[in-house]
């Protein structure tokens, strides 16, 4: 096996530095200069391709996507650039994604015999990223934690009041009792311990489609809350580690002896980081670089696109100017929003005073015994009903803003700020023992026993009553943290991608994340001022006839054939 | 008051979940889903105005505030930077001289954690129709809908009737409700007078986990339920629901309510989560 891994490397090696070998659906054209597509961390070829192939086709370019071993770190990367043959003509530039620009940086610094001449970063975290810190201070694992704590809490506590449920829907138990059975099938892959990404994955599904109520009408949904909180939430406490890991090995790929050197290397300000910034410049002023900027919910949409990434057979290629949607998460988010939305409002129906008084006028009507008792029974759970809405307005809020706001946190585009705010609580305050102590008194300290407030549950400026307290306003204060957030493109900030001080020219984009700015119209058009531009180094010549007349079909899915993933060096198509 | 004695029970239970308004179905997705732009300008051109040309109106806004804390050796702390929400309202009610049909229009006045400019999550709007809850955004999009009360069934919402009965009429009220469940002599329901105005009524059930128990104090005097605490089987408070009133013409009117919960964290930490609501600004009104 060795001595094969060996000859494929050789025979790779011999492939990719004596000839331009990398797939490309234009025919090579000497007069042209060659543009290189170059991805980023844990990126494929293929995922550069969708914009190689459309300036390929539209320009009179020589365009490569080739693909690179990017997870051994910078300096590994920079070296293997070395068998590109970047000065075949002076003129020859390099358009890179996330991490590739650093490697690029690196690059010019490094190897001043065979240059590129040209360089356009989009998306780089030239100041490395805080979503790399976030793996190592515990920021992510609380992230995933408090999905688990807060996000499930109303379906988790929806089940407290089963009984009820059933009561109304107790047609439906069989149904239920089917799908706990085969939810207990597939419950198995959760209890392994995942490393594999396929299968973290597999488990992020669970937890999406199953853990919370996404494709089920909520009765069912109970049921697998209840199952969540009961059989599988100690697991996922465990699986908040595998989580990580899923996030590890879905951004930098495969850790190399337990190191992700991506994770290392572009943490803020890495020693090697740092040394790109504090080397020489660029060695000439053909510097561009294009900035990512996203919507308020980008950090949803980012997780969204790169958790869906492996699922996109046909990623980059043919899939130019497909970002429309705002993804999986978003989808997800929106939906628990709604729907807790109205489950609080259902289930606060049962609390709210006129739902007592309803009950009790139709109890009244019926005036039987039996019915009596299960209405009384009923009215019993208000309280629980009015908490069940509590938890499901407390879960609006987890979706609608907390996730995201925690999800930013991660990335380390905020600062903070804190006010002190007070609200008011209603306190029975006893005004003296006339009445004696009372069993049970106490509810506050140094107030009436419960009798008291009960009798007198009025309160305002005319109070009427002579009992022997009073309800008073207690201010209760807290200090708040205010977050606040810099832009982002949902894993790279905007101070971090704007670090590059040399680049002549900055170019803003809205409305990409880090994973679909290669994929986004926004960005085709950005390239198109660039090269469309009348005298500069990177304009370049549209040809007379774009050689698709539709490059940016969404073609049918073609897989590219897979490349061997039990080795470091990948092997060129 | 009138008593039918012949209603088959799946009636009566039908009856009293319609009173409860609990339909069967929680969320209409394919309400969102299937919005049509007609459809929403429909909604968008209703959803503000009552159809009820005479009868009473209650108004108050309301401010609610949501705090959860960490109850650690005893002392709380905030459990999280953003923890604490608030959000104020203008709630109005309108109910028909005939006590049968009551809407109810809320507005958001103020949101602690608005974003910036136009949020499309965030309820701007929510009408109470026929027992049917729904939301809406500041662009009056329809963002969610509960199954409105008695659709399966045919019945009608929830007797309006009721949200304005004086002290009086509901002290008649929950008279007769006691005697009933006397009558009935449940072992699952122990009924205890704590002063000539207050009932303690303590039920016994059971959930997944065991048996539990709620306690309910009831004030004869203005025939209100004040507090109602729920219990799990180790007899810890799972949760607790206060409600005071205000006087308006001999009307209770709800002034403040105070839900509490708990729940345990990742950590093994019991949460404590408060949920207050006051209700300022009443006024009833004829029209």
């Amino acid at each position: 096996m060795r001595t094969i891994k060996i000859a494929i490397l050789m025979a790779a090696m011999v492939l990719t530095t004596s000839s331009q070998a990398q797939e490309t659906l234009q025919p090579f054209n000497p007069d042209y200069r060659d543009v290189y597509w170059m991805h980023g961390l844990n990126g494929k070829g293929h995922y550069m391709q969708g914009l190689a192939d459309y300036f390929g086709n539209m320009y009179q370019m020589n365009s490569y996507s080739p693909e690179y071993p990017s997870t051994l770190g910078i300096d590994h990367a920079a070296n293997y650039w070395r068998r590109y043959d970047f000065d075949r003509r002076n003129d020859n530039f390099v358009v890179t994604q996330s991490m590739g620009g650093l490697v690029a940086r690196y690059y010019d610094q490094r190897y001043a015999d065979n240059r590129f001449n040209g360089l356009i970063t989009i998306a780089a975290p030239h100041l490395g990223s805080e979503f790399a810190n976030s793996f190592d201070n515990g920021k992510l694992k609380s992230f995933f934690d408090g999905v688990l704590n807060d996000g499930v809490e109303g379906f988790a506590k929806a089940v407290v009041d089963m009984p009820l449920v059933t009561l109304v829907l107790g047609v439906q138990e069989k149904l239920v009792s089917d799908l706990e059975k085969e939810f207990e099938k597939l419950r198995p892959n959760l209890t392994k311990q995942v490393d594999g990404k396929s299968k973290a994955l597999l488990a992020l599904d669970y937890i999406v489609f199953f853990m919370l109520p996404s494709s089920f009408e909520w009765p069912v949904s109970n049921v697998f809350a209840r199952i969540t909180s009961n059989n599988v939430t100690k697991q996922l406490q465990r699986f908040g580690i595998t989580l990580g890991a899923m996030a590890a090995n879905t951004v930098f790929g495969e850790a190399i002896n337990g190191v992700y050197m991506g994770k290392e290397e572009l943490k803020y300000n890495s020693p090697i980081v740092r040394s790109i910034n504090n080397g020489a410049p660029f060695h000439n002023r053909n510097t561009i670089n294009i900035v990512g900027k996203a919507k308020d919910n980008i950090d949803i949409r980012f997780l969204s696109s790169t958790l869906d990434k492996d699922k996109l057979t046909d990623w980059g290629r043919n899939s130019i100017g497909l970002v429309k949607d705002d993804g999986l998460q978003s989808f997800i988010n929106n939906y628990l929003i709604a729907k807790s939305q109205a489950l609080s409002a259902d289930f606060s129906k049962v609390g709210n005073i006129s739902g007592w008084a309803a009950a009790l006028h139709f109890l009244l009507l019926a005036g039987d015994p039996l019915a009596t008792v299960n209405a009384v029974k009923l009215l019993s759970k208000r309280s629980t009903c009015k908490e069940i809405a509590a938890a499901f307005d407390r879960q609006t809020n987890f979706w609608r803003y907390t996730f995201e706001s925690r999800y930013e946190t991660c990335l380390g585009n905020k600062y903070y700020t804190t006010s002190t705010e007070t609200y008011y609580e209603r306190v029975w305050v006893d005004d003296g023992p006339i009445h004696g102590p009372k069993p049970g008194a106490g509810l506050q300290p140094g107030t009436g026993g419960p009798i008291d407030f009960i009798e007198e549950p009025i309160i305002g400026d005319d109070m009427p009553g002579s009992s022997n307290g009073h309800w008073e306003y207690i201010p209760r204060t807290y200090t708040v943290t205010h977050t606040h957030t810099h832009p982002s493109d949902g894993i790279v900030t905007l101070p971090s991608q704007k670090g590059w001080k040399e680049a002549s020219v900055t170019i803003e984009i809205d409305d990409v994340d880090h994973e679909s700015v290669k994929r986004s119209w926004n960005t085709v058009k950005a390239l198109e001022s660039i090269f469309n531009k009348k005298g500069d180094f990177f304009e370049i010549p549209l040809r007379e006839k774009a050689l698709t007349p539709e490059p940016i079909l969404p073609k049918p899915g073609k897989p590219l054939p897979r490349l061997p993933d039990d080795g470091p060096i990948m092997i060129l198509e | 008051m009138k008593t039918i004695n012949r209603i088959p029970r799946t009636l009566q239970t039908a009856l009293l979940l319609a009173a409860l308004g609990l339909p069967p179905m929680a969320c209409n997705e394919s309400t969102m889903e299937q919005q049509t732009a007609t459809e929403l300008t429909d909604q968008q051109t209703d959803r503000a105005q009552t159809s009820i040309k005479h009868g009473s109106r209650l108004s108050y806004t309301t401010t609610k505030v949501m705090v959860s804390s960490n109850l650690n050796n005893g002392a709380k702390s905030q459990t999280a930077s953003d923890a604490l929400f608030k959000e104020v309202q203008q709630v109005d009610v309108f109910v028909d001289n005939e006590g049968k049909r009551c809407e109810e229009f809320s507005r958001l006045l103020e949101h602690s954690h608005k974003k910036p400019g136009y949020d499309p999550t965030l309820v701007a709007e929510r009408t109470v129709r026929n027992g049917q809850t729904m939301g809406f955004n500041a662009a009056g999009r329809l963002l969610y809908a509960t199954e409105p009360s008695g659709a399966k069934d045919g019945l009608s919402s929830s007797p309006a009737e009721e949200l304005l009965l004086t002290c009086a009429e509901r002290s008649e009220r929950i008279q007769l409700l006691l005697e009933q469940v006397r009558n009935a002599a449940s072992s699952d329901i122990d009924m205890e007078q704590l002063s000539p105005n207050v009932v303690r009524i303590t039920v016994r059930d059971a959930d997944a986990n065991g048996p539990t128990t709620s306690v309910t104090y009831l004030n004869l005097k203005y025939g209100v339920p004040v507090k109602v605490e729920a219990y799990n089987s180790q007899g810890l408070l799972q949760n607790s629901l206060l409600q005071l009133y205000k006087l308006v013409d001999d009307v209770p009117v709800l002034a403040y309510e105070e839900t509490v919960g708990y729940s345990t964290n990742i950590d093994g930490e019991r949460v404590e989560h408060k949920a207050i609501t006051h209700f300022d600004n009443i006024k009833l009104e004829k029209f």
